[in-house]
């Protein structure tokens, strides 16, 4: 083994002090149930299909509304970068928008779009659209000067300068801000299905709250810290295969 | 100064426009008034709101959430990210139990919270102190690492011990990466306390939004929401204008 | 729709064939419902499990919403047909201009204790009355529904000042732990959340008040809503509904203390059928009066939810009336 090894024991320390804490009634709760509880109750669960079903149904809605949120960032921040105009007119309210945290937006939401699908994905999606936005149109300052005008001078057409420079060039900024983003959006996804409607690891998290599986709630709050950590871990391995050419030559930052 | 407020203009007629285009579509019929007031209903009720002082005690309430979540959350993520740049001892016992909690979505912790805090202030103010943490952590962490060696250095050779290294020069040099790490949580500060408030029912700004939705009371829904989202841009300018205090002072020191 | 509901439904459906002869060939008309998993709305699910709506030739699709949030804004974005709502919420949407109307009835409170709301203290915390909780915490599950208006009405039966009590907003299953830590003095629970509390904190909590039968002894409590467009356009479709859910209704009044009842609760609310044995039940009615719910409405007025209400008489669908 090598370093790890005291970070590794207070953290078995801890989960054990959990599980001796409920056992023994150190905490005496219906509400604080063994660890060795809530993984029994975890593996049944993915067993029995139940967790898995509601983990894809969370992600199915985080990704559309990620997807939703990137493309509209993405244009947005083009055109913010290619015209003053747009920026001048259109970015007050942007900014106007931004700082309205996400969980109040969903009331209003609710009665225009309901309490399904639509209504959580738009949610993920403002939420993406907010981070994306600003780092496309970082990215394109930042890559402007150099790259685009180039591109210019030699007479790349527009649209072809667009696909093949600018896009590529500014694509770790992008990415940059799609991590951000893809955090937020699990939060944010989740949030909305805490508060409203039934669907997913969100809603079922608090359904186990009201009916007091404790068990069950522990279980859902594993899965999304396991979740959380796998999306973060995948990002990562998708933006080296994608940008690797732009750590190698050492242009962050 | 002229010339910045100047360009404001279209963006600010923008709005304006916006707002009569709303306020003309609900009264010709196009948007359902039960759904959508007049912009100049929610005026109204905003002018209420502002004269009779009623919007005094949950904003106050929602701010002091914020703020003290905000500073719990900041120091204790500067204090464990420095300890943990600076010891390799404090990394190597912390780092799992940190990279363990960090993707978390701090949402989902809010149900276990409410059964072991209950409902009050303590609850509310550690769900947005957690949430905070980790990304001050983090950058914390990272920007002590990153502090320049030849620094480091001079303060041996001149014989600082470790707390005067560690202010004079960790942590000026540090700075911007903190203050990064602490944008981006003070988006989440209020992330946290709005769900909070909505989850558990009492006090503040969240509360209120959900509480008027639920009881059909749209124009005051809305009219909370216009101020949550001016206390999001508050907060913001707020930080925006500390940020470049603090950024001055490193520069001096 | 959720998994949940989705497997509840699938098991239901895959019992049902048997007990539903007048199943055709032709397909169901599908019809999305918004529910809370709570005891009231055991009819509902009993039809579903008996294929009496099968049988009116429709497929009930149930959405469970948890906690306080109803249906309702679903029902004006039109994702639902028909809401099971607490009366308060639906009435408050009402004067406000949302044109929902009663389909049908939920519950009602039983003429006499035990009764499915009950008021709890801390033994031995000097809370026996409503006079007593004048400048103390009560717990409603939400502000502004038929749990926190019976509460209040109880407040000032038993002598106190209802504006001077503060209404803390609690979740049923946190009611027990919020009260015996003393971050409250007392709460209005619902059942199956009184008997749990009772039996978890039996030491430490009690029972000191029956807010429904005490204040509105058989007064009106939950119902199915509709809007009313879709009520004058598909009134076919919500006739066989009603036919459907009262004979659900009759099935559950002809099993009241039996264990099938109980396995059927404890299915669709998920709370675990040993917790379920000892709750009270709500009264299961079928009909509404145009008097309960103009009674509703004075009481709501009462307590500060002021306003111009329509008569109850103009609210009720024709499923609704006798």
């Amino acid at each position: 083994m090598r370093r790890v090894s005291s970070g590794v024991w207070l953290v078995l320390a801890l989960l054990l002090l959990w599980e001796v804490s409920a056992r023994t009634g150190l905490v005496d709760s219906p509400n604080w149930p063994p660890l060795t509880r809530v993984i029994a109750v975890l593996g049944r669960d993915i067993v029995s299909g139940e967790l898995p079903l509601l983990v894809g149904s969370t992600l199915a809605r985080m990704f559309t509304g990620l997807a939703a949120g990137t493309v509209a960032g993405v244009s947005f921040g083009l055109l913010f970068g290619a015209s003053r105009l747009a920026r001048l007119v259109l970015g007050p309210t942007v900014e106007l928008l931004r700082p309205i945290p996400i969980p109040a937006v969903i009331p209003p939401l609710v009665l225009f779009l309901g309490l399904d699908n639509g209504m959580k994905i738009t949610v993920g999606a403002v939420t993406a659209f907010f981070p994306v936005l600003t780092n496309t149109a970082q990215g394109l300052r930042a890559v402007e000067a150099d790259q685009i005008a180039m591109a210019r001078t030699f007479g790349v057409p527009a649209w072809r300068r667009l696909s093949r420079v600018t896009l590529p060039a500014i694509l770790p900024y992008v990415l940059a801000g799609l991590r951000v983003a893809l955090a937020l959006t699990l939060v944010t996804t989740v949030v909305a299905e805490m508060i409203a409607g039934e669907q997913g690891i969100g809603h079922y998290l608090v359904l186990m709250q009201f009916a007091g599986r404790a068990e069950e709630m522990y279980a859902a709050v594993l899965v999304l810290a396991f979740l959380g950590y796998a999306l973060n871990r995948g990002f990562v391995v998708m933006e080296r295969r994608l940008i690797g050419w732009f750590f190698a030559t050492g242009r962050e930052g | 100064m002229a010339r910045r407020l100047l360009s404001l203009v279209p963006g600010l007629a923008f709005i304006a426009l916006l707002l009569a285009g709303l306020e003309w579509a609900v009264d010709a019929g196009l948007v359902r008034r039960a759904l959508m007031p007049p912009p100049s209903a929610i005026w109204a009720v905003l002018q209420d709101l502002g004269t009779s002082g009623e919007v005094l005690g949950p904003l106050f309430a929602t701010l002091r959430l914020v703020f003290i979540g905000f500073a719990l959350g900041s120091a204790v993520g500067i204090a464990l990210g420095t300890a943990m740049g600076w010891w390799s001892a404090a990394f190597r016992l912390l780092e799992p139990l940190v990279e363990m909690m960090r993707p978390i979505p701090k949402a989902a912790l809010v149900p276990p919270l409410m059964l072991f805090l209950g409902l009050g202030d303590t609850m509310k103010i550690t769900s947005v102190a957690l949430a905070v943490t980790f990304p001050v952590l983090v950058n914390t962490l990272q920007g002590v690492r990153g502090v320049d060696r030849v620094l480091l250095d001079s303060a041996r050779t001149h014989g600082w011990g470790t707390g005067r290294t560690l202010r004079h020069v960790v942590l000026p040099a540090s700075l911007p990466f903190i203050l990064a790490g602490m944008r981006t949580s003070l988006g989440l500060a209020l992330i946290l306390a709005v769900l909070a408030e909505m989850l558990t029912g009492q006090g503040g700004l969240g509360f209120l939004i959900l509480d008027m939705q639920r009881s059909f009371l749209i124009r005051q829904m809305y009219a909370w929401l216009v101020i949550l989202a001016l206390v999001g841009l508050a907060l913001n300018a707020l930080f925006g204008w500390a940020e470049s205090r603090a950024l001055h002072w490193q520069q001096r020191n | 729709m959720t998994d949940i509901t989705r497997r509840a439904a699938l098991g239901a459906a895959i019992a049902a064939p048997l007990a539903a002869p007048a199943l055709r060939a032709q397909a169901l008309t599908k019809m999305r419902v918004s529910v809370i998993p709570v005891l009231d709305v055991a009819p509902l699910h009993a039809a579903i499990a008996q294929g009496y709506f099968a049988a009116e030739g429709i497929e009930i699709d149930t959405s469970t919403t948890a906690g306080g949030a109803t249906g309702l804004p679903g029902l004006v974005a039109g994702q639902f047909r028909a809401v099971f709502s607490n009366g308060v919420s639906t009435l408050l949407g009402v004067r406000e201009g949302l044109e929902f109307r009663f389909i049908a009835a939920a519950s009602r409170a039983m003429p006499q204790p035990p009764d499915i709301l009950a008021v709890l203290a801390r033994k031995g915390g000097g809370i026996r009355t409503g006079k007593d909780l004048e400048g103390k915490r009560l717990a409603s599950n939400t502000r502004n529904n038929i749990v926190w208006l019976r509460g209040m009405a109880w407040v000032e039966k038993t002598g106190g000042d209802w504006r001077k009590v503060n209404t803390i907003e609690v979740p049923f299953p946190q009611m027990a732990d919020a009260l015996a830590n003393g971050q409250v003095d007392a709460c209005v629970s619902s059942e199956p959340f009184v008997t749990a509390a009772l039996q978890s904190h039996g030491e430490k909590i009690e029972r000191i008040g029956w807010p429904l039968s005490e204040t509105a002894p058989g007064g009106t409590n939950a119902h199915y809503v509709g809007i009313a467009p879709d009520l004058a356009k598909s009134g076919d479709l919500f006739d066989r509904f009603a036919r459907g859910l009262h004979k659900g209704v009759d099935w559950v009044n002809e099993r009241r203390g039996r264990p099938e009842l109980i396995e059927l609760i404890a299915n669709f609310s998920r709370v675990p059928a040993e917790r379920l044995k000892d709750v009270a039940l709500p009264a299961y009615p079928k009909e509404i009066t145009p008097a309960e719910i103009d009674e509703l409405v004075a009481t709501m007025q009462r307590y500060g939810l002021s306003g111009r209400y329509p008569t109850g008489a103009s609210l009720l669908h024709r499923t609704a009336q006798a």
